[in-house]
């Protein structure tokens, strides 16, 4: 752009700010004259309207939800007696009549099938880690493991719904539509709550998502995610149309306030001062955004860290260099989802097609941002809706066979924000199929969350229909023995 | 202060804040929360009298009620303060909670008074404190008397007088009394009326979704007369897009959408109920049959009027717009539990206001919904015929199909003209009658000319029966009889040298020494002969004995999945059945040779039949050998001889029916160019070829071949026919959906239907074989539900008569029963009268269209009533598989009880919300009208009248309304009418500095509320002033511009092969222009657009939206495809009209805004004009802005020009005076 243009750009911006923040014109006045606006101006502008109840560990959360649950047996909870007892039968005293979904409930066997996967321990915590994981095997030291989630869904789309917004039918805010609503954002120029969609190379059709996923429930509607997006323009509508320069935009954009200043002093709605800064913003993120989705300012040492794939715009690994950056800039929740791990057929190739695509990134992700010294104040979740059968879908000797639901015990990692590093919690029996010691509810997850962001789940609610609403429903234990 | 007031704090006092520092989205909401408020009147100090409802319950409910309410499993020692008895009663600790005029022993002050945080009520952890100005409240209700009323809304509503207010000549009716009344005791003063550009815009808005145009602006100003304010608001009412702008809302509490939602999303069809709802408001149905007929239609007693029996069945659909889900390895009955929460939800939201969802899992913890009440409620949709798991593809059951009276004309038109032709089928045709007697007598000589009976020279059975040939040369079975039998019988080549045989009859016969008289030995007396076999035996040498191969085989009978032909299949377990112990008779079956046996001096026929199917016993009892000797006969009985099929798929076709036809996609597979049976193909462009033909022995003819079913694939079928004669065989055929059939390459058929379900003969085709081999090949296309195909040779000019119509020849023609004699006529016509063939060709095509017709006819799923109603039970916990007591249907104990005698069935539930006793339902939906109007409703919290929803800012205007709506029929447009004439509507919108202070959100209504525009109406605004909106009322949904991959990334199956509603294909031409109403809604990924407007994602019942005002907004009305089309369109619209260039800036400005425009405004707009005019002159980049949107630019127009005028348009079109009402 032109120097001089820029300049004369800028020039424009400045008095339109200086004539907002001034207070000139009736705009002043209305809020003069609101004694509610008057107690608040107070509290400072930069929080959510609740801020936190107590000291935060973590200012931002980043979380790599694999979508379609990965299988636990095979990644994270060494099991070697069921390599035993490959072929035998499930007992019934393991499973004590708990409800199987439709697919496999037809079986007339439930055959146990021990990971075809080689396990090994790593770090100085010796945690136990399947071969498919080479990379997270160099975080071990970094993370909380815990062995005992669970949950009562077992099908993808209450249990994915169940995880995210706290219930399992649809309706309710997300998780971060809840820390949105909370805490608000760290950063003017972008939203507080940023989701990404990749597709996984093990099943690339599994599974569906739902905008429900990120959407803000009840919330008022600014707080839903903003899906960031592979192709085309990464925040949806954020081009310019073809042929419409950065000036003519600008040019446009300050008549239009002008003509919005007029309104504002007419009818002395504050809507209308709000509706003037919302498409400053607005023109903000059009160079924000472009900015940050550029990675030219990465050195080449990012895409060695991240993996062969990160230089491909859409992928995990690119998506989790765009998490660092976003953590970076202050947004208070960024959410990447990973489909394709529900592995009913065909586990040993597809399993290994999805590790492919997500361990360097995550490993990578904690790496990078522990160089930065960001991890401290960054929470890191890894994990997916439910675990998987330790009996096989089809015949264990079938290469073709897979793993059905399990919501009875899953494994999900954290990092970060004030979780114990190097730390494996609950465990689960022989089968990996009823949690051993210490179980941990999806709820009692979600508390642990907020507390690390410094909210107390009872407290972080919201009165819909006659009654407070809050995230973890009438349940959730925070599970301090984690926390540092 | 409370975080609501304390969030709308904030985003306020962050706007006048420097940028940089304000939260980003999260500033900015204007919607009010669901919270008891503060009465801007009541709340100021030194007010007199304490109102119970209004002052005192809120606190009580909101701090007390968890603990000491309507739920005693949370009930604490013992405590009840939500009764009137309850908070006098004496307390465990002694004393009472309340003493009427006595603060001092009122234990309740005391304990939310004390500083001991032992003691402290509400308990220190609950989080929750009563504030001191509630406490004075409390001390003032104590003082007077402590009276404690009944929740307001569950009491009768009575029409309170019209109050008496300061200033008589504002009220323009007694809406405007009740408004002052309020404003005078808050010593404010309304607005005085906006001016008529304003209300000419506020007006068309709020009744028609869309802005005036210019030519109604000028007239509505020059109207002088004092009916001109009325006159438009009457014409308003009469347009038909009142009926578009009142559905908007409807159809967010009806939670309607255009796909099943849950995991799969695929689409459904519901938009025939659209636009019964459309219909309804445009014609005023009045609200309580609007209501009866949505929640019940389908049990009112039928109408003499079908079309009206047929509509009322529609309404219905109501209930099933929630969300059905379909994902493999759900379990139905948890899906078939939250439809039915659903519908108890949804209906106690939308007509009784009442969170009855909170009783689902425990008894209401503030209101008096007990747990049982929940589950009588839903007894009351607990009937209906539907699957747990269903809407794989479109509709679930129960669903009809709603045709036009045009459509349905048709339907009727083709079926009359097909049963006439019918008639004539089966009545005189003296040209094929003629012809028919000449053939019987043929066909009669050739069935009984050329065979000889021979007698058996040996029987051999090899499972040890004994066979005795008997003196009239049929052989009896005796002795024990095996499970499985096979016999060996050598007969003799009867005549000389030059002799031969090229058939064989065996006849199984009837004979009393059998079960049942036979022909079997099995109990039943039936036969199932599973394998037929000959040889050649030379007298000479019978080591020299070489196999004579079968070709063609007959049977005057064959039981339904055993057909004769599958004892000539070379396969053991399969054969053909002679049904005897269904129809008695002897049976008949002719076995054809491939070539001729010669006697050649002396060879017998060793002719083998086996038993050996799984049904024990079923040999022959008794039969007879018959051999044709007459070699002349022989091409004729060996007809065309058919292989068995094999078949290669199924490949995955493009979901649109008319793509999969035109090429298989993703890319083509087209066997039908060269045949290879050998040949590998691949699934998909980039997969391996691993798909080859197989051969298919499972899909015998005469008999629904079934596919596996999956959506959107396509098979292909092939064999070859082999003839020694010319011949045409008649096929007859049937397909589910669509068949292609080629003969040696060249495509005889082609029947491209959508959603028929096999059956024979749907059609016939001839296949004129020269001698030699033909290849047939067939493709079967599915589009969705069951995949399947029929075929039968079932004709065949080259063959004698088939036995079982030979058989009846052999009654002479006036001794043949009636139904002898059609099933002759029948035959010959079909085989054999050119003149019956053509007309049932004619006829053919005619139902073919009709199905096709009928397929096209769109449906609506609707309620029914199951005729044994399901059990209820109470649900503990609100779990589906954890069931309580068993209760019958009912309402709420606490509202006023259904009327006696009538059966407790849901159309009582209906006629009940609607019967002018129950208190809610009135008020209610007024309440919902004023919201609609005003932007909020007097009850702020629409969706929550019980004990936790906000006090009505107006409780007796609210009361009046209500009962003035039921006195005057339900009628909608009228009560819309009073609250649009009011002069509380027609006040400006701008705001005095006195009204702000003491009523900052407009509660008491001082001035009209500016209100941003809702989502579609922004969109369609801008459709609208730009001149492209494309108005036709109803019809399906249609698919916008959109960013590619929205639904690909998210969806289930991205290339689009199983499911609907998984590839975004977008809609080109008019419909991009319709009104967003009819905008397809994928509840999964809902259009962005109307996402970042607040329009709810129709999963489930929204009665409010939320109105924020965020940068995403700015981005779409700035950037989105079909704003820019607007924008440029705009531009062209007011270029092509005369004037100067302040003159085409005033039109557009009207045009987007309805107001005249100011010299300052157009100073501005000339100048952002002239700045556009210099970026775009002599640049090539105006092209590209001109090329956005699909529809046509007029080319006459100077491109930097037309590009200029498209970002003034566009400016035009972002500002906050066209994207709000004021």
């Amino acid at each position: 752009m032109n120097p001089l243009r820029e300049r004369e750009l800028l020039l424009t911006r400045r008095q339109l700010f200086g004539r907002a923040a001034t207070g000139i014109g009736a705009a002043a006045l209305a809020s003069l004259l609101n004694p509610a606006l008057a107690m608040a101006s107070g509290a400072g502008g930069t929080g959510g309207p609740l801020m936190p109840h107590f000291a935060p560990k973590a200012k931002r959360v980043i979380y790599l939800f694999m979508s379609g649950a990965p299988s636990q047996i095979d990644l994270f909870d060494y099991k070697p007696k069921m390599g035993e007892m490959h072929g035998q039968d499930l007992p019934d005293s393991v499973r004590m009549g708990q409800r199987i979904t439709g697919m496999t409930s037809g079986q007339s066997r439930l055959q146990l099938l021990g990971s075809p996967f080689k396990f090994a321990q790593h770090g100085k915590s010796g945690v136990w880690l399947s071969e498919l994981l080479p990379h997270t095997a160099r975080i071990v030291d970094d993370i909380t493991l815990i062995k005992s989630v669970h949950t009562e869904a077992i099908n993808h789309d209450p249990a994915i719904t169940y995880i995210t917004t706290g219930s399992q039918q649809p309706g309710r805010p997300s998780l971060g539509a809840w820390l949105s609503y909370g805490l608000g954002s760290e950063n003017s120029d972008l939203p507080a709550f940023i989701v990404f969609i990749s597709i996984g190379s093990g099943n690339p059709n599994d599974q569906p998502l739902f905008d429900r996923l990120w959407a803000s429930g009840f919330l008022p509607s600014s707080h839903q995610g903003v899906k960031f997006r592979g192709s085309g323009d990464r925040v949806l509508y954020l081009s310019d149309p073809p042929g419409v320069s950065r000036s003519s935009r600008r040019s446009m954009l300050d008549a239009v306030a002008k003509l919005n200043r007029i309104t504002l002093d007419k009818f002395a709605d504050q809507e209308v001062n709000t509706r003037i800064q919302q498409y400053e913003m607005a023109y903000r993120m059009q160079t924000s955004v472009p900015e940050l989705t550029n990675f030219q300012d990465e050195p080449e040492s990012t895409f060695d860290l991240y993996g062969p794939e990160s230089r491909k715009p859409g992928s995990f690994a690119n998506n989790c260099i765009m998490a660092r950056r976003l953590a970076e800039r202050g947004v208070r929740f960024i959410q990447l989802f990973h489909r394709g791990w529900d592995q009913h057929g065909n586990l040993r190739n597809a399993i290994k097609a999805q590790c492919n695509d997500t361990d360097q990134p995550s490993a990578a992700l904690v790496m990078d941002l522990k160089q930065r010294g960001l991890l401290d104040d960054t929470l890191v979740i890894w994990g997916g809706e439910f675990g998987r059968t330790v009996y096989c879908q089809g015949n264990p000797d079938d290469p073709n066979s897979g793993r059905d639901h399990h919501g009875r015990n899953f494994c999900v990692w954290l990092a970060g924000g004030g979780i114990k590093p190097g730390m494996v919690y609950g465990s689960t029996d022989e089968f990996c199929y009823n949690i051993a010691e210490k179980p941990v509810h999806i709820h009692d997850l979600n508390a642990t969350v907020l507390h690390c962001l410094g909210l107390n789940h009872e407290r972080l609610t919201f009165p819909y229909q006659g009654r407070d609403f809050r995230l973890t429903d009438v349940a959730g234990k925070v599970v301090h023995d984690i926390l540092v | 202060m409370k975080h609501a007031d304390r969030a709308a704090g904030l985003w306020l006092s962050m706007c006048t804040l420097a940028l940089g520092t304000g939260a980003w989205f999260s500033m900015g909401f204007s919607m009010g929360l669901g919270r008891p408020e503060s009465d801007p009147v009541s709340s100021r100090p030194g007010s007199a009298k304490v109102d119970f409802n209004r002052d005192v319950r809120p606190i009580l409910s909101n701090n007390c009620f968890f603990c000491h309410g309507p739920d005693p499993k949370t009930r604490e020692a013992g405590l009840r303060l939500d009764t009137p008895e309850g908070i006098i009663a004496p307390l465990k600790s002694g004393g009472a909670a309340v003493v009427a005029g006595d603060t001092a022993a009122s234990m309740l002050l005391a304990r939310i008074t004390t500083h001991d945080e032992k003691d402290v009520m509400p308990p220190v952890k609950s989080g929750k404190k009563v504030t001191p100005a509630q406490v004075e409240t409390l001390k003032r209700w104590i003082e007077q008397g402590a009276v404690y009323d009944k929740h307001w809304s569950f009491k009768e509503a009575h029409k309170p007088a019209e109050p008496v207010v300061s200033d008589p000549s504002w009220v323009h009716n007694p809406i405007d009394a009740f408004v002052m009344r309020r404003l005078d005791e808050a010593a404010l003063h309304p607005q005085p009326e906006a001016d008529r550009r304003t209300l000419i815009r506020r007006l068309s808005l709020d009744l028609t979704g869309l802005p005036p145009a210019p030519e109604e602006i000028s007239a509505f100003e020059k109207d002088e007369s004092p009916e001109a304010y009325e006159r438009l608001v009457d014409r308003l009412l009469a347009s038909p897009r009142y009926g578009e702008r009142m559905a908007t809302d409807w159809l967010d509490a009806a939670r309607f959408g255009d796909t099943n939602g849950y995991h799969i999303d695929n689409e459904r069809y519901m938009w025939k109920w659209r636009e019964w709802v459309i219909d309804s408001f445009n014609q005023n149905m009045p609200f309580d049959q609007f209501t009866v007929e949505q929640l019940a239609g389908d049990m009112l007693p039928a109408d003499t009027d079908p079309k009206v029996t047929a509509r009322r069945k529609l309404a219905s659909g109501f209930n099933r717009n929630h969300m059905i889900n379909f994902e493999g390895g759900a379990i139905p009955e948890e899906y078939m539990h939250n439809y039915l929460v659903d519908r108890v939800n949804t209906t106690a939201t939308v007509w009784l206001g009442l969170t009855m969802n909170c009783a689902q899992c425990h008894d209401h913890k503030y209101d008096p919904i007990s747990h049982e009440d929940y589950y009588r409620f839903y007894a009351f949709f607990n009937n209906v015929p539907e699957k747990g798991l269903d809407g794989n593809t479109g509709n679930s059951e129960p669903f009809l199909k709603f045709p036009t009276d045009a459509e349905e004309a048709k339907l009727a038109e083709l079926l009359a003209r097909a049963t006439a032709m019918d008639e004539k089928l089966s009545g005189p045709m003296p040209e094929s009658d003629a012809l028919q007697v000449a053939w019987e007598s043929e066909a009669h000589a050739f069935d009984q000319g050329g065979w000889t009976v021979v007698a058996p020279i040996s029987v051999v059975s090899t499972a040890g029966s004994t066979l005795v040939v008997q003196s009239d040369k049929t052989v009896l079975a005796a002795g024990k009889a095996p499970d499985r039998e096979s016999y060996e019988i050598l007969v003799p080549i009867p005549g000389d040298a030059a002799a031969s045989v090229s058939a064989f009859k065996i006849e199984a016969l009837q004979d009393d020494s059998l079960p049942q008289k036979g022909p079997g030995r099995s109990p039943n007396g039936n036969v199932v002969l599973t394998e037929v076999s000959a040889q050649a035996v030379p007298l000479a040498d019978p080591s020299l004995a070489s196999p004579v191969n079968i070709v063609n085989a007959f049977a005057d009978y064959s039981q339904a999945m055993f057909d004769i032909r599958l004892a000539v299949d070379g396969k053991g377990e399969t054969g053909w059945a002679t049904g005897s112990h269904i129809a008695r008779d002897d049976r008949e079956a002719v076995f054809v040779l491939e070539k001729p046996v010669e006697n050649a001096g002396g060879t017998f026929l060793k002719i083998r039949l086996g038993f050996d199917s799984q049904y024990a016993q079923h040999s022959l009892g008794k039969f007879r050998v018959s051999l044709l000797t007459d070699r002349s006969r022989h091409a004729a009985m060996s007809t065309a001889a058919i292989s068995a099929w094999s078949s290669l798929g199924p490949f995955a076709v493009g979901s649109n029916p008319a793509e999969a036809l035109a090429a298989p996609a993703p890319f083509a597979i087209e066997p039908e160019k060269a045949i290879d049976l050998g040949a590998l193909y691949s699934a998909k462009p980039d997969a391996p070829a691993d798909i080859g033909w197989k051969v298919r022995d499972d899909l015998p003819d005469g008999q629904v071949a079934m596919l596996t079913s999956l959506d959107y694939q396509s098979m292909y079928f092939h064999r070859t026919i082999r003839t020694d004669v010319a011949r045409r065989v008649r096929l007859s055929l049937g397909s589910d959906d669509a068949l292609r059939i080629w003969l040696d390459g060249v495509k005889i058929h082609e029947s491209g239907l959508q959603g028929r379900s096999t059956a024979p003969d749907q059609v016939f085709v001839d296949l004129d074989l020269t001698p030699g081999e033909h290849v047939l090949l067939m493709q079967v296309v599915n589009f969705t539900g069951g995949f399947s195909f029929y075929f039968k040779p079932v004709a065949d000019d080259g063959m004698p008569a088939p036995l079982n119509i030979a058989k009846i020849l052999r009654t002479p023609a006036e001794a043949r029963t009636s139904e002898q004699k059609v099933a002759v006529r029948d035959y010959f016509r079909a085989s054999r009268s050119p003149q019956w063939r053509e007309l049932k060709g004619q006829r053919d095509q005619i139902l073919a269209e009709r199905t096709r017709l009928d397929g096209m006819v769109p449906t609506a799923m609707v309620m029914g009533e199951l005729p044994e109603p399901r059990k209820t039970h109470i649900h503990l916990r609100g779990e589906y598989d954890h069931l309580g007591a068993e209760v019958t249907a009912g309402v709420p104990h606490a509202l006023p009880p259904l009327p006696e005698g009538e059966p407790a069935n849901r159309l009582t539930l209906a006629r009940w919300l609607v019967s002018g006793k129950n208190p809610l339902t009135a008020r209610v939906y007024v309440n919902r009208l004023w919201q609609t109007i005003f932007g909020r409703g007097l009850v702020k919290t629409s969706e929550d009248f019980g004990l936790q929803g906000s006090w009505p800012s107006h409780p007796e205007l609210l009361d009046w309304l209500a009962v003035d709506f039921v006195e005057h029929g339900w009628d909608i447009k009228r009560a819309l009418r009073q609250i649009v004439t009011s002069s509380t509507y027609r006040q400006s919108a701008r705001t005095s500095p006195e009204s702000h202070s003491a009523d900052p959100e407009n509660t008491l209504l001082a001035h009209h509320p500016r209100v941003r525009l809702n989502a579609e109406s922004i969109r369609d605004s801008a459709l609208y002033v730009s001149g492209l909106m494309v108005e036709r009322l109803g019809g399906p949904s249609f698919r916008p511009y959109q960013p590619p991959g929205l639904w690909e990334e998210m969806s289930l199956d991205p290339t689009g092969a199983s499911f609907s509603a998984q590839v975004y294909v977008q809609d080109h031409g008019e419909s991009l222009y319709r009104r967003t109403l009819y905008l397809f809604r994928k509840r999964t990924v809902p259009f962005p657009v109307l996402a970042i407007f607040d329009a709810p994602n129709r999963e489930t019942c929204a009665v409010r939206r939320d109105r924020t005002n965020t940068p995403l907004q700015a981005l779409v009305v700035l950037n989105e495809t079909a704003f820019v089309e607007a924008a440029r369109h705009f531009a062209q619209r007011v270029l092509t009209s005369p004037g100067s260039d302040e003159a085409r800036l005033a039109r557009a400005f009207e045009l987007a805004t309805a107001q005249r425009i100011t010299p300052e405004q157009s100073g501005i707009l000339m100048e952002l004009l002239s700045e556009q005019r210099r970026a775009f002159a002599g640049s090539s980049e105006a092209e590209k802005l001109l090329a956005v949107g699909e529809s046509p630019r007029d080319a006459t127009l100077d491109v930097g020009e037309h590009a200029a005028w498209t970002m003034v348009c566009s400016a035009i079109l972002n500002l906050d005076q066209t994207l709000v009402k004021d």
